[in-house]
C-alpha cells in the first residue's frame, strides 16, 4: 500500500532528536552514542532486532530512563533527563507495545488517568473529545466500555487517542503491529499516514521490513546499541535493510559437521494454533526432522517461530495437528530437550541453587531417588559432572543461579536439557544476550548433539546463527512456513526476500 | 547422628545474615519492652527475674513452656510447608480448631479401645480434620480461583463459630461446666511425660514430625518439587512438575500439620476437652515463628522455643509484677515488623538489569484461576 | 410477636456503622493493591485511643480525632513496611493485630488496673423534619452523627473511586501500576495515601465502638469486626455500593442474632423470611448459572433449597432455634460463596497482596 503523499519539510527543525545518547546496564551498553532526528510530518522507522537497544531508546526518549550521557531535544530544546512528566508536557506521546491501559477502566477513564492533575474529571467533555478526535482521524472507539472487553485494535486506538488528546506533537510507536492482525495493521498504517500528513512526527519502532516499506519515509537501523545507518526507505531495498539489521558481527568459528541423516525423529503434521497473538493464526505447519539434522527456523520475529517452538516442545498445546517424536534409533517414543526463549521466566528458578536448577527434569529418574528420597551423593556427583562438562563458571553447586552471568545460566539450561541425550532438541534463541565465548560453546553443543545422531530445531533471530548451524532452513512468515531450503541452496538474499515477501503475500 | 547433621542446610552467607537479622530483631524488641516496663514504673529487675522464673523457675514452669512450644512449632512448620510452594496459609488458626474438634470427637465417641489404638486414631483424626478445612481452601484456590489467603482466613472465622457452637451445643458436657465438652476418654489422652508438669508425650511426636518435615522438604523429591513450584511455577511446569497438584498438596499438608497441633491442644491439655477459643492464637503466632525462622523448618524449633518462653514468662510477669501479658504479645508484633521490614537486607542480591528486560511480573497470587 | 419491627432495622444500621467505616477504608486500600489484614488491630487501637483521650479531656470530638490520629500512625507503619520496604502485606497485618491486642491490653491494665471506667459518649442527633416522620422517623433519623457520616461516606468513596482522578490513580495502582509509572506518577505515594485513608477510617470505626456508642473500653472490644469488615469488602465485590450493602446485610444478621438471643424461641416470621430469602437467592443463582453455565449451580441450588425447605419444616416445628453461631458465621459463609461462584468474573484487584515490582 503506497504511503499518501506527504511533504516532510526537510528545512524545518527536527521535532525530536537524540544526540549521542548512551546508556549502560552493568557491562552491557544498551545504547551507544545514538543520534536520531525526526521532523514534523515524517514517519521515521527505527529498525533493529530484539535486544538491539530499541526499548531502552524509547524509554529514554519518553523520559522513563535517564541516559548516562547525551541529550534529547524536542523542537530544538533539551529535555530534562528522566522526567516522564516533562517529556509528556513537551508533546511526546508513547504508544506502548503492552498497552498502558488499566483493563477494568473505560476509555474515558483511561484518558482521564493519563491527564494528570487532581480533583474531578469531566467525563462528558473527555468522552466528547475522545469521540470527536477519534472520528477525525478515522479511529472510532467506544468510550464507556471497560477496555479489557475491547478488541486489541480498538485498545490500540485508545492508546493513540490518549496521546492525541494531550496534544502530542511526537508519537513513538513501540512495535505496534506485534499484537495486530494483518487487517488491523492495514488500518493502523492508514492512520499513521494520516497523522503524519496532519503534521505530527512519528517514530515507528519495529523489526518488520514490510511495515517500513509500507509507511515509513526514512529508516534508522540500530544493532548492538549503535546506529548502523539512516537511509531513505524509498531508495533502499528491503533485503538491504534486513542485512543491516541482522549484521555479521558475531564471528563464528564452529565447523558444521556433516552427518548422514538418520531416521525421522520429529514429525510435525497439520500443526495449528488459533489466535496465538491477537487474532493471528499459526499454521498449519508440516515438518520433518531426521536424526543428525539441524532444521533452522528463520523469520522476522513475531511471525510464529516462538509459538512453533513451544508447540513442538509441548509447552503449549496446539488447536489441531500433532507432534510425534521418535527415538533416534527409529523405534519407540523419543525424548525432547528444550532451551526456552526466555530463560528467566520459563527456564530457570533464579533463587534456587545450581543443583536445583540442573535437576528440574532429571529429578524423576530412578537413579536420583530411592522411595522418593533424594540421593544427594549421586545428585551432587551428577551435577558436578554436568558443571564440569558444560564449563559452568560458578562458585559452587549451592550458589543461587541468579548470581551467575547470562552465559553460565544458559549453560545450566543446556546441561539440564542435554542430559540423557534427548532425541530432539528444541532451541529457541539459544544465544540471545550471550557473549561470543558462550555463543561458541552453545553452538558446539548443538553440533555435538547433532553428531551423536540427535535431531535439532533451532529458532533464531540471528541469520548468521541459522546459517552456521542448519542443514535445512525453514522460513516463517505470518504464522506459516513459506519455504524450506537446503542450506546449500540458501543465500542471505534469498532468505531475506522470503522473510520480507511473506508479509506482503499475507496482507494483499 | 550424621544423617541428622546432614539435615542442617549448609550455612551460607544469606542464612547467616538472616539469622543475624532475626536475632537482632528479637533483641531490639526485648530491649524496647524492657524500656516500656521501666517507663510504666515497674521494677525492671523484678520483671526480668519474673520472666526468667516463668520459663526456667521450676520444672512446672519449664514444662509449661514446652507445652506451649508444641502447637507453636507445628503451626510454624505448617506455614513453612505451604509457603515453600508459594501458598499463603493464613488459616492455620482455623485448621487448628478443625483438627482439635475432630480429635475431640474421636476421643469422646469411641471408648473401650486400648490407648495404642485410640490415641493414634484421635491424632490422625486431628490431621484429617485440619486437612479437610485446608482442602476446602485448596479446592477454592485451584478450581475457583479464590485467593488462598482470603479463603483460609474466611474459613478460620467460620470455624471459630463452628467450634463455639459445637462446644455449646451438640458436644456440650451434659452436666458440669457449660460451654465445653466432657474430657475425652483416657485412652485418647497423651500420657504425662514429666510428673507435676503439663508436659505430655506429644512433644516427642511433635519433634519427630518437625524433623520429618525438614527431611521431606530438604531430602525428598516431593520437597524438591515444592521448592521448585514456589520459586518459579512456569519453569516447574515446563519441566514436568504438576504445579497445581503441588499447590493443593502443600495447602492440605500444611493444614494437616496444623490439625495435629489442634489435636495436641485437646488431647494433651490438662482438661482434655474441647472449649471455644482453645486455639489461643497459636495459628497466627505460628506465622511469627516461621517468619523468625526464615521458613527453615529446623530453625522453627529455637524460634518456637523463644516465643513459647515469651508466652509462658509473660504469664508470671503478670502474676508477680502486675504487668499485663499484653506486653509480650506486643513484643512479638514488634519482632515481626522488624523482621518483615528488614527482609530486603537479607534478600538483596546484585541487581541484574544486564539483560535489559523489564522485570518479570511475579506469579499472580490467584494463578489458580486459569484452569 | 414480630421481631421485624423498626427497632430491628435501626439496630441493624447502627451495628453496620463500624463495619462500614472500616470496610470503606479497606476498600480504598485494596483497590490500591494493599490488603490490610490488620484492620482488626487498627480498629482496636482506634477504640482505645479515642477512649483514653475522651477520658482525659472529656471531649467526644477529641476522642474521635485521637482515634483517627492513631489510625493514621498505624497506616503509616503498614505503608512503610509493606509498600516502601515491600514486606509481605499479610504478615504485616498479622503483626498489627498482635500489636493492637498486646498494647491495648497492656496499657488498659496498667492505667486502670482492672476497673472499667466510663467516659463521655456521643449523643444522638435528630435530623430535623425527617425524624418527625411517624414510625420510622424517630428510629432511623435519631441516630448518632457518625451513623449519618458513615452512610454519606459510601457515595463519597464511590465518587472518589470513579469520578476523581485520584480515584483513577488509586485503581490503577491496584490493577496495573506500570500505567502510573508510564505517566510519571509515583505508585508508592498513591498506595501510601490509600493505606493512610484506610488507617484513619479504621481508627474512626474503632472510636465509634468505644466513644461513639458506649463511652467505655473493653479488652478486645472489636471482637472480630475488623475481619467482618474484610469479609464485607469481599462480599461487596470490591465496589463501594456493594460494600455498603454487604455491611447492611452483616449488620442486619448481627441485629437479628442479638434479637433472637433475647427472645428465646424463634417466631415464625423469621422462618418465613428465611424461606423468602432462600427463594430469592435461588432465583439469582439460577439466573447467574444460566449465563455462566457453571456446574456449581446445582450445588448452590441444592444448598438454597435445603435452607428453604429446612426453614419451612422448622417453621412447622415450634420451639426450634438456630444457634447464634449460625448467624455470626453467616457473613463469612456468604462471602466465601460469593467468591467461589463469581471469582472468574468478579476478581480481586490484580495487585492485591503483591509487592510492587522493583523499579529499574
Amino acid at each position: 500500500m503506497p504511503a499518501p503523499a506527504r511533504t516532510p519539510d526537510s528545512a524545518a527543525p527536527p521535532a525530536l532528536s537524540a544526540r549521542a545518547v548512551t546508556k549502560r546496564y552493568g557491562t552491557l551498553v544498551a545504547n551507544d552514542a545514538i543520534d536520531l532526528d525526526v521532523r514534523p510530518g515524517e514517519i521515521l522507522a527505527l529498525l533493529g532486532e530484539n535486544g538491539a537497544g530499541k526499548s531502552t531508546l524509547v524509554k529514554i526518549l519518553s523520559g522513563l530512563v535517564r541516559p548516562d550521557s547525551g541529550e534529547v531535544l524536542v523542537g530544538g530544546r533539551p529535555l530534562p533527563d528522566g522526567d516522564p512528566q516533562a517529556a509528556r508536557a513537551a508533546g511526546i506521546g508513547v504508544v506502548h507495545q503492552h498497552f498502558m491501559l488499566v483493563p477494568d477502566m473505560t476509555a474515558t477513564e483511561n484518558v482521564a488517568l493519563a491527564e494528570g492533575a487532581n480533583g474531578r474529571y469531566d467525563a462528558a467533555s473527555i468522552r466528547a473529545r475522545l469521540v470527536e478526535i477519534g472520528e477525525r482521524h478515522g479511529m472510532p472507539v467506544r468510550p464507556d466500555v471497560p477496555v479489557e472487553t475491547l478488541p486489541v485494535g480498538e485498545r490500540q486506538r485508545i492508546e493513540i487517542l490518549k496521546c492525541l488528546l494531550r496534544d502530542a506533537r511526537v508519537l513513538l510507536f513501540d512495535e505496534p503491529s506485534a499484537v495486530l492482525s494483518p487487517a488491523e495493521w492495514d488500518r493502523l498504517a492508514e492512520v499513521l499516514a494520516a497523522l503524519a500528513a496532519s503534521g505530527l512526527a512519528i517514530v515507528l519502532i519495529t523489526h518488520k521490513l514490510g511495515e517500513i516499506a509500507a509507511v515509513a519515509d526514512r529508516c534508522t537501523v540500530i544493532r548492538g546499541g549503535r546506529v548502523v545507518d539512516t537511509v531513505e526507505v524509498g531508495s533502499t531495498p528491503p533485503e538491504e535493510l534486513a542485512r543491516m539489521m541482522v549484521g555479521r558481527d558475531v564471528v563464528l568459528r564452529t565447523e558444521r559437521p556433516l552427518v548422514a541423516p538418520g531416521p525421522v525423529v520429529l514429525d510435525v503434521s497439520g500443526l495449528a494454533l488459533r489466535a496465538y497473538r491477537g487474532d493471528r493464526d499459526l499454521g498449519p505447519v508440516d515438518l520433518q526432522v531426521r536424526g543428525g539434522e539441524v532444521l533452522g527456523i528463520a523469520g522476522v520475529e513475531g511471525n510464529g517461530q516462538s509459538e512453533l517452538a513451544d508447540l513442538i516442545s509441548g509447552v503449549r498445546s496446539p488447536t489441531s495437528g500433532s507432534v510425534t517424536v521418535t527415538a533416534r534409533t527409529g523405534r519407540g517414543p523419543g525424548r525432547t530437550g528444550t532451551i526456552a526463549e526466555d530463560r528467566h521466566a520459563d527456564g530457570l528458578a533464579l533463587p534456587l541453587s545450581v543443583t536445583d536448577n540442573l535437576m528440574m527434569r532429571a529429578i524423576g529418574e530412578r537413579v536420583f531417588s530411592r522411595l522418593g528420597v533424594l540421593r544427594p551423593a549421586r545428585i551432587r556427583r551428577h551435577c558436578a559432572d554436568l558443571v564440569a562438562r558444560f564449563d559452568v563458571r560458578t562458585t559452587g553447586l549451592d550458589t543461587p543461579v541468579a548470581s551467575l552471568s547470562g552465559g553460565n545460566q544458559q549453560k545450566i539450561v543446556l546441561a539440564r536439557e542435554m542430559h540423557g541425550e534427548p532425541d530432539l532438541l528444541v532451541a529457541a534463541q539459544p544465544t540471545r544476550g550471550l557473549d561470543v565465548g558462550a555463543i561458541e560453546f552453545v553452538h558446539s553443543q548443538i553440533n555435538a548433539h547433532k553428531a551423536a545422531g540427535g535431531a535439532t530445531v533451532l529458532v533464531s533471530a540471528e541469520l548468521d546463527e541459522i546459517f552456521a548451524l542448519s542443514d535445512r532452513i525453514a522460513v516463517m512468515s505470518s504464522g506459516r512456513v513459506v519455504a524450506v531450503l537446503d542450506a546449500a541452496d540458501a543465500t542471505r538474499d534469498r532468505i531475506g526476500e522470503l522473510m520480507a515477501a511473506g508479509r506482503e503475500g499475507a496482507t494483499s | 547422628m550424621r544423617r541428622l547433621a546432614a539435615l542442617i542446610p549448609r550455612a551460607d552467607r544469606r542464612a547467616l545474615r538472616g539469622a543475624a537479622v532475626s536475632m537482632l530483631a528479637v533483641v531490639l524488641a526485648l530491649a524496647a519492652s524492657l524500656l516500656v516496663i521501666a517507663w510504666s514504673g515497674a521494677p525492671v529487675g523484678d520483671a526480668a527475674r519474673a520472666m526468667w522464673d516463668g520459663v526456667f523457675g521450676s520444672p512446672a514452669q519449664f514444662g509449661a513452656t514446652l507445652t506451649k512450644f508444641v502447637p507453636l512449632v507445628l503451626a510454624a512448620v505448617g506455614w513453612v510447608v505451604a509457603s515453600r510452594a508459594g501458598r499463603l496459609n493464613v488459616g492455620l488458626e482455623g485448621q487448628i480448631l478443625a483438627g482439635g474438634t475432630t480429635a475431640a470427637v474421636v476421643g469422646l465417641s469411641l471408648s473401650g479401645l486400648p490407648m495404642a489404638v485410640h490415641l493414634p486414631l484421635a491424632v490422625l483424626a486431628g490431621a484429617a480434620g485440619g486437612a479437610a478445612l485446608g482442602g476446602i481452601a485448596a479446592w477454592l484456590w485451584a478450581r475457583r480461583g479464590v485467593n488462598d489467603f482470603i479463603a483460609t482466613l474466611l474459613l478460620t472465622l467460620i470455624m471459630t463459630q463452628a467450634v463455639s457452637w459445637l462446644a455449646n451445643g451438640p458436644l456440650e458436657e451434659p452436666t458440669g461446666t457449660l460451654g465445653q465438652t466432657s474430657p475425652v476418654a483416657d485412652s485418647a489422652r497423651w500420657p504425662v511425660l514429666l510428673a507435676r508438669t503439663t508436659l505430655r508425650w506429644d512433644i516427642v511426636l511433635v519433634v519427630v514430625l518437625v524433623l520429618v518435615a525438614a527431611y521431606v522438604l530438604r531430602r525428598t523429591v516431593v520437597g524438591y518439587r515444592l521448592r521448585l513450584t514456589g520459586a518459579n511455577p512456569t519453569a516447574a511446569k515446563a519441566t514436568g512438575t504438576r504445579t497445581r497438584l503441588v499447590g493443593v498438596g502443600a495447602l492440605c499438608t500444611s493444614a494437616a500439620i496444623a490439625g495435629v497441633a489442634g489435636s495436641s491442644l485437646v488431647l494433651a491439655a490438662p482438661a482434655g476437652n474441647l472449649a471455644p477459643g482453645f486455639s489461643a492464637n497459636y495459628g497466627f503466632d505460628g506465622i511469627v515463628v516461621a517468619l523468625l525462622a526464615r521458613n527453615n523448618p529446623l530453625a522453627c524449633i529455637p524460634a518456637a522455643l523463644l516465643l513459647a518462653a515469651l508466652r509462658q514468662g509473660g504469664g508470671l510477669l503478670e502474676a508477680r509484677v502486675g504487668i499485663s501479658s499484653g506486653l509480650v504479645t506486643a513484643t512479638q508484633a514488634v519482632v515481626i515488623l522488624l523482621v518483615t521490614g528488614s527482609a530486603w537486607l537479607v534478600d538483596r542480591r546484585r541487581s541484574r538489569p544486564a539483560d535489559a528486560r523489564p522485570a518479570q511480573p511475579q506469579e499472580r497470587v490467584s494463578e489458580g484461576a486459569h484452569s | 410477636m414480630n421481631p421485624f419491627d423498626v427497632a430491628l432495622f435501626a439496630a441493624a444500621i447502627r451495628l453496620s456503622v463500624p463495619l462500614l467505616l472500616a470496610a470503606l477504608g479497606e476498600l480504598i486500600s485494596e483497590r490500591a493493591g494493599v490488603i490490610n489484614i490488620g484492620l482488626e488491630g487498627m480498629m482496636l487501637f482506634g477504640a482505645y485511643a479515642a477512649f483514653l483521650t475522651a477520658y482525659a479531656t472529656g471531649s467526644v470530638g477529641l476522642g474521635l480525632a485521637a482515634g483517627i490520629g492513631l489510625g493514621l500512625v498505624l497506616g503509616a507503619i503498614m505503608a512503610f513496611v509493606s509498600v516502601t520496604l515491600r514486606g509481605d502485606q499479610i504478615v504485616v497485618g498479622v503483626a498489627l493485630n498482635l500489636l493492637a491486642a498486646g498494647v491495648t491490653l497492656f496499657l488498659y491494665r496498667l492505667q486502670f488496673g482492672g476497673t472499667q471506667p466510663t467516659t463521655v459518649k456521643m449523643e444522638p442527633y435528630a435530623v430535623p423534619l425527617l425524624s418527625d416522620i411517624p414510625g420510622i422517623g424517630p428510629v432511623l433519623f435519631h441516630q448518632l452523627p457518625l451513623v449519618y457520616l458513615a452512610y454519606v461516606l459510601g457515595p463519597v468513596v464511590a465518587w472518589v473511586l470513579y469520578r476523581s482522578r485520584r480515584g483513577l490513580r488509586l485503581r490503577s495502582a491496584g490493577e496495573k501500576p506500570e500505567v502510573l509509572d508510564s505517566t510519571g506518577v509515583d505508585v508508592v505515594r498513591v498506595q501510601w495515601g490509600a493505606v493512610l485513608a484506610a488507617g484513619a477510617l479504621a481508627g474512626l470505626a474503632g472510636a465509634f465502638l468505644s466513644v461513639g456508642q458506649v463511652g467505655l473500653f473493653a479488652e478486645n472490644m472489636t471482637a472480630g469486626r475488623g475481619f467482618l469488615a474484610l469479609a464485607a469488602v469481599v462480599f461487596g465485590q470490591w465496589r463501594p455500593y456493594g460494600v455498603v450493602a454487604a455491611c447492611l446485610v452483616f449488620g442486619f444478621t448481627d441485629a437479628l442474632q442479638l434479637r433472637l438471643q433475647s427472645m428465646g424461641a424463634v417466631p415464625q416470621q423469621v422462618w418465613i423470611a428465611l424461606v423468602v430469602v432462600g427463594v430469592l437467592v435461588a432465583a439469582v443463582g439460577v439466573w447467574r448459572a444460566r449465563r455462566s453455565g457453571s456446574p456449581l449451580r446445582w450445588v448452590l441450588l441444592g444448598a438454597v433449597l435445603c435452607v428453604a425447605v429446612g426453614g419451612l419444616g422448622a417453621a412447622l416445628v415450634p420451639g426450634f432455634t438456630l444457634p447464634s453461631q449460625f448467624w455470626l458465621s453467616l457473613p463469612y459463609v456468604l462471602s466465601l460463596v460469593a467468591l467461589a461462584t463469581s471469582a472468574r468474573r468478579v476478581r480481586a484487584p490484580a495487585m492485591l497482596g503483591r509487592a510492587l515490582p522493583a523499579r529499574s
